[in-house]
């Protein structure tokens, strides 16, 4: 599965986690996390990377990571950063099947 | 080419400023070698004609209400000393003076870019719902008013809350009838009829300071997100941003009024999405010196289209340049404020033989 990645590409981050929208003139401040997130979605990785990468850079302890990429995945549709219908696809990803 | 001698008008810069401090540094951005500018002021106290490092000479201009004779003849004696060749006006009571008079000032010499009345009374509040259907630009509900007793019923094709509005100036939120009533009052005391409301649609506000060449083409725009707005609804902090439907939509307005000369294009956008058009001014706003910094400097651009000179499309500009308005208190000489107060100028420089 594929998304469009080109409004997340717009977006200028600073190395601390300042990102400005320049379509809309927003301003956001993320963490680590957040940053590799966005960084994950703007190269248009699926969702099973993207918990990887947070899995193998952060300490994670008891935290469903999942549910916290689709949380953080619904504010940035909130501020108008991803598409209201914007999908990753579940984790763990469904294996395609062979026709 | 012999270096220009430009003349700007509105020095005001208080916390609702003018836009001729704006304009001026942004000229100052791109002048060549031996450029002048001349300050036109209103009032002895505007700010700007304390500034020596912003403009040197300064001179006092009669307010518009007096008339077109005393206007033009003024600004004959400054021209027969300073030769200046272009004006650019930038307040929005002086405009039909200047419109009126520019065949005079280009017999003297001095040359404008302006827009036509026309254009004028086609962006003016009252017509502003007329202007949105023609150019397909969406305006919140509007009525026009002329007494108190249409309010009863306002709600019916403006609803509320929403905004009771001077023809030229002024905006009082009301959130009922009663309210609008007494808003309606204020308004007419100070600035006559007609009043119009508009209703309130909440969202950001964004503007766009643009040029257009008279033929209906969009010279240039840039586009700002206001991020910190004063008691008055003025733009104390801003930054631009680069939205395709806010070049859209100003390119629509270019092609359905033909717009000629600087303009600023106020607007709100609703959280559902889609711009909403709140207010067009006829002139430059105060954050001007913005879009200079941003890469497309449209005062510049202004003075090249009054001299008849071609001037290709700007392109594009940098998103994410902020501004920040700062209030300093600037010295000012006691004898500078007498020379303005007894003789109606400023003449720091040594042009005069």
């Amino acid at each position: 599965m594929t998304y469009d990645t080109s409004r997340l590409k717009e977006l200028a981050i600073s190395e601390n986690g300042f990102i400005f929208d320049p379509m809309s003139g927003s301003t956001f401040t993320v963490n680590a996390a957040g940053a590799c997130i966005i960084g994950g979605l703007r190269e248009g990785r699926p969702r099973a990377e993207i918990i990887n990468r947070l899995r193998n850079a952060f300490t994670v302890e008891h935290s469903d990571l999942d549910s916290d990429l689709g949380e953080f995945i619904r504010l940035l549709v909130l501020q108008g950063i991803l598409c209201p219908d914007f999908m990753l696809e579940q984790y763990p990803a469904q294996p395609k099947q062979e026709s | 080419m012999n270096p220009l001698c430009i003349g700007v008008t509105g020095l005001n810069a208080t916390d609702n400023p003018a836009p001729g401090v704006g304009v001026i540094r942004a000229l100052r951005a791109s002048a060549l070698p031996g450029e002048r500018f001349v300050g036109l002021a209103y009032d002895a106290l505007d700010p700007g004609i304390y500034a020596p490092e912003l403009v040197r000479d300064v001179f006092l201009l009669p307010y518009p209400s007096q008339g077109l004779q005393p206007f033009l003849h003024r600004l004959a004696s400054i021209q027969e000393r300073f030769g200046i060749d272009v004006i650019i006006p930038t307040l929005d009571a002086e405009l039909p003076s200047f419109i009126d008079a520019q065949d005079e000032l280009r017999e003297l010499g001095i040359a404008t870019f302006l827009p036509t009345r026309e254009q004028l009374d086609l962006r003016s509040k009252g017509n502003l719902a007329e202007l949105g259907r023609r150019a397909d630009i969406a305006v919140p509900p509007t009525a026009v008013v002329t007494s108190p007793a249409e309010l009863t019923m306002i709600h019916q094709r403006a609803p509320y809350p929403l905004f009771v509005k001077g023809l030229y100036y002024g905006a009082t939120l009301a959130y009922g009838p009663d309210e609008a009533v007494v808003a309606f009052h204020k308004i007419v005391a100070q600035w006559g009829l007609p009043v119009i409301v508009q209703t309130q649609i909440p969202g950001e506000e964004f503007n766009v300071v643009a040029l257009g060449d008279g033929m209906g083409n969009l010279c240039g725009c840039v586009a700002m997100k206001k991020m910190l707005i004063t008691d008055k609804g003025k733009g104390w902090a801003g930054v631009t941003v680069r939205d395709p439907a806010l070049v859209a939509l100003t390119r629509a307005f270019m092609r359905t009024t033909r717009w000629r000369g600087p303009c600023e294009i106020e607007l709100i956008r609703s959280p559902r999405g889609g711009y909403y058009l709140i207010e067009i001014n006829p002139r430059f706003p105060a954050w001007v010196y913005l879009s200079a910094t941003a890469g497309v400097n449209l005062a510049r651009a202004t003075v090249e289209l009054a001299l008849g000179r071609p001037v290709t499309p700007l392109g594009d500009y940098d998103a994410g340049k902020m501004f920040v308005r700062i209030s300093i208190d600037q010295p000012a000489s006691i004898e500078d404020f007498q020379r303005v107060v007894t003789t109606g100028e400023l003449v720091r420089s040594q042009v005069e033989g």
